[in-house]
């Protein structure tokens, strides 16, 4: 008998087997396809490898400004990727390795809930007093007329392209597309964003969307926002394009069309059968993560995470619930990222959901082009900006583009952990030249006392 | 120069205690070492002797409140001393040696300042609402209050019940305090923290009983002395003890802690609550002894004059809930032990002996442990064993 069944060898299905087992919990992984999940197989992993390809591609092209003066690289997207899958290879195998000498069983095959206790792997019963249900997402093709010709990709299948292609356009402006557009653009692709909703980005703050808007667009990708794909047409293998924007139809032709949307993947687990619902495609769960069943749980994408680090915190909270202790989901307090260049990063809340909640709020912006080290990064793109309640200048949220945002914002989710005030982030002191600085300044320019700027 | 009289830490675990009352008035004289304030802790009424001779200049808490340890409570001092800088809060400098741990019977730990820790929008809103953070209960990290912490603490001084129920529904209101308080808190922190397990056992009572009606006619008449089947189990329980040491233990995290004193905790009905009197040292006391002192226990408990040394050191809890007429039950270890005995009234039942059916007095024993600490077959093991001592008692003797 398991204390605890998991199925799906994610971020979140493994990090939850590696906490029962260190509490002392007897625990299975159930994985028919790779171990780590699409993190590590198709996701963040690879995405961030292309990125950091990306990040040199743009240093080395701009590193006249440091006296140096090189050839043009050359750029091999074939052995990127070959690289790309050693490196993946290789953290599955760590992974796999780490389950191991935690003493979780590792169960190949496609798990499927027979009842409340029993679980059926390739034919195999296993009996477990509790199971999550870590299944995570799966690419899922638009329902555009044309989508199913040659050279429409899913976002896992952009990271495997042996060519690269000249025109690229990317359906869908959230993170995953955005990525890929950063990405191939500083690869030298041609890259179009398409994006119904008026904005990219629609749950970040606004001036992040903006601003990031902006930047990409001065770097040369185009974003289309407002506009749907109505049709594709392959000729000679040029695919043409039919968008529909708020000016009318308008026609792309590229060689590639990639989706970035994503499907919860709760196909053969039998849910129905045990009672277990959704809510919209996304298994409905409490603040425990237990679904109707009390020992079913299910977190990260398979119940609307979105992100690996969601699953995995997921997976401590339910591991906390299996073994007797408390454990409570709170999602406010989940970081937000996306690797494009510049980068963006948050945590809490963003201005207009403060001010739809009616929360009294004072709001601090320091833009990076104030920030020395930005400066001598000569990375000025972007800014930070800090949320704070009118009253106890408790801090609400924090917003930040520009670079190592994605690090960045690692302070501020403390800071909102722990109930911080603005004074906190004032009198805490930062090393200089950083780029956090900007955040102890737009804390003082959240009270009207910033410092390092021309006086309004 | 003028004394400040603090709440005295009269227990390790000891945090507050309520003003219970005050033999002196303010004005009157006081001399050293005479009783001054009954301070009711969790355990027990506790008589505080004066710290110092002089005048009871000023009673700073009043009967029936809760202060928590090493607090001012009290000012001694001449007649006419100004004693202005002992009353403004921030400048009262207690007398430390006051606060030291009085219990003797564990390793004393040293007294320290009681450091709260809070998060800064908790600390912020408590500073402008005006409220203690010392008063609150942090249910963050390590025991952080936050602003959840703090908000709800302002709703309920206002006041205001939270359940739904209290706001609709006519009812009678029991402030919970005393010694009530302190169960509910003991409780809960052991429900919620101790992983349970309880074993039961059907015991034959027959050889008790009647063991039990030998001595009874003998003892009484010797030693004056009537004899409870309680009394005779405290002997048997300390014996199954003896034999299982692990159950007679505490866990500690890292550590689990064996007792090598066999203390037993008999619980009883006192006042508006429960309370477990310890019968030291039970494995090295003849049936008699423990006879008599449980019955001076229950003496003192009903008219609540238990000290403390009384109601400390207990390693094991013996429950019997048969004379209410309970057949059986489970109960909620007594922290920091790792057990406690559940005995279940003694009913005539039809039960099977060499395949034919008599009828026996019987009674149920629950085991509740601590998991941590035993697991089942180490609980049943010393279950059995008092099974084996109950229908043989005479094996008690040698």
């Amino acid at each position: 008998m398991f204390d605890l069944i998991v199925i799906g060898g994610g971020a979140g299905g493994v990090a939850s087997a590696l906490r029962v087992s260190q509490l002392g919990g007897k625990v299975a992984v159930v994985e028919g396809r790779e171990l780590g999940g699409v993190c590590i197989n198709r996701g963040c992993v690879p995405t961030k490898f292309f990125a950091g390809a990306a990040d040199l591609l743009h240093q080395t092209k701009h590193a006249e400004r440091y006296g140096i003066e090189s050839q043009e690289a050359h750029f091999d997207l074939a052995k990127l990727v070959e690289k790309k899958q050693t490196l993946v290879n290789e953290m599955r195998r760590g992974t796999e390795e780490l389950l191991k000498t935690r003493g979780v069983e590792i169960v190949r095959g496609a798990g499927r809930l027979e009842s409340q206790q029993h679980v059926h792997v390739n034919g195999r019963e296993l009996t477990g007093r509790n199971f999550l249900v870590a299944t995570g997402s799966l690419p899922s093709k638009p329902d555009i007329k044309g989508a199913e010709v040659q050279g429409v990709i899913s976002s896992e299948d952009a990271l495997d392209l042996q060519d690269l292609p000249k025109r690229m356009l990317i359906l869908g402006g959230e993170t995953v597309g955005l990525e890929l557009a950063s990405i191939f653009s500083r690869f030298g692709v041609a890259v179009t964003v398409v994006e119904k909703n008026p904005r990219i980005l629609v749950n970040e703050d606004h001036e992040t969307a903006q601003r990031l808007t902006l930047a990409m667009r001065r770097s040369g990708v185009a974003i289309e926002v407002g506009a749907e794909v109505a049709s594709i047409r392959s000729e000679n293998g040029t695919l043409f394009v039919t968008l529909v924007t708020g000016k009318g139809e308008k026609r792309i032709a590229v060689d590639r069309v990639v989706f970035s949307q994503r499907t919860p993947q709760i196909e053969g687990l039998n849910l129905p059968s045990l009672g277990i619902g959704t809510e919209g495609t996304w298994i409905k769960v409490n603040r425990q993560l237990r679904t109707v069943v009390p020992s079913v749980y299910a977190i990260g994408d398979v119940a609307g995470g979105g992100y690996s680090h969601v699953a995995s915190a997921q997976g401590m909270v339910v591991a906390d619930c299996v073994m007797g202790r408390e454990g409570v989901w709170e999602d406010r307090f989940v970081p937000r990222g996306i690797y494009t260049r510049p980068e963006a990063a948050s945590v809490g809340m963003t201005q207009s959901e403060a001010e739809q909640k009616g929360i009294e709020i004072v709001v601090g912006k320091i833009p990076y082009a104030t920030n020395a080290r930005a400066m001598t990064l000569g990375d000025t793109a972007g800014a930070v900006k800090i949320i704070a309640g009118a009253r106890y200048r408790e801090v609400l949220g924090v917003h930040i583009v520009g670079p190592h945002a994605t690090e960045l914002i690692s302070e501020a989710a403390l800071a909102v952990k722990v109930e911080t005030v603005l004074e906190d982030f004032i009198q805490s002191i930062r090393l200089h030249p950083t780029l956090s600085e900007s955040l102890g300044e737009a804390a003082r320019d959240a009270l009207g006392e910033a410092l390092y700027v021309p006086k309004r | 120069m003028a004394t400040a009289v603090v709440l005295p830490r009269l227990g390790l675990n000891m945090v507050e205690g309520t003003i219970e009352k005050w033999f002196k008035k303010e004005g009157d004289p006081v001399e050293k070492g005479e009783p001054l304030v009954c301070i009711q802790t969790e355990k027990v009424s506790y008589e505080y002797e004066s710290p110092a001779s002089g005048v009871l200049r000023k009673i700073v808490r009043e009967v029936n409140d809760v202060v928590p340890v090493s607090e001012t409570i009290g000012i001694i001092g001449s007649a006419e001393e100004d004693i202005s800088a002992l009353l403004s809060p921030g400048e009262v400098t207690p007398e430390r040696k006051e606060e030291k741990v009085m219990e003797s019977r564990r390793e004393v730990a040293p007294s320290e300042e009681r450091r709260v820790f809070a998060s800064p929008f908790a600390r912020k809103i408590a500073k402008e609402s005006g409220i203690d953070l010392n008063r609150i209960t942090g249910t963050g990290p390590g025991g952080r209050v936050t602003k959840d912490d703090v908000l709800g603490f302002a709703e309920r001084q206002k006041g205001k019940i939270s359940s739904t129920a209290g706001e609709t529904t006519p009812c009678d209101v029991m402030e919970v305090r005393g010694i009530r308080r302190v169960i509910g808190q003991r409780m809960t922190e052991s429900a919620r923290t101790i992983p349970h397990i309880s074993l039961s056992v059907e015991v034959d009572m027959s050889e008790l009983l009647a063991f039990r009606a030998r001595i009874l006619k003998d003892l009484e008449k010797e030693k004056g002395i009537r004899i409870s089947v309680t009394e005779v189990l405290v002997k048997i329980v300390s014996l199954g003890l003896k034999k299982y040491p692990v159950v007679n233990s505490t866990f500690e995290g890292q550590r689990i802690k064996i007792f090598k004193e066999i203390n037993l905790g008999v619980a009883m009905a006192a006042g508006e609550g429960l309370i477990v009197p310890v019968v030291h040292k039970a494995d090295e006391r003849s049936v008699s002894e423990i006879s008599s002192r449980v019955k001076e226990l229950n003496q003192k408990a009903q008219t609540g004059t238990l000290s403390l040394e009384d109601v400390t050191g207990g390693t094991f809890t013996l429950t019997n809930l048969g004379m209410y007429g309970i057949d059986k039950f489970t109960a909620i270890i007594n922290p920091p032990q790792c057990a406690i005995l559940a005995v279940g009234k003694v009913s005539e039942k039809p039960a099977v002996e060499e395949r034919r059916v008599v009828i026996k007095p019987m009674a149920w024993l629950t085991l509740s442990a601590d998991h941590r600490i035993l697991d089942g077959k180490q609980g049943a093991e010393f279950l059995s064993e008092v099974k084996r001592l109950i229908e043989n008692p005479y094996l008690a003797l040698v």
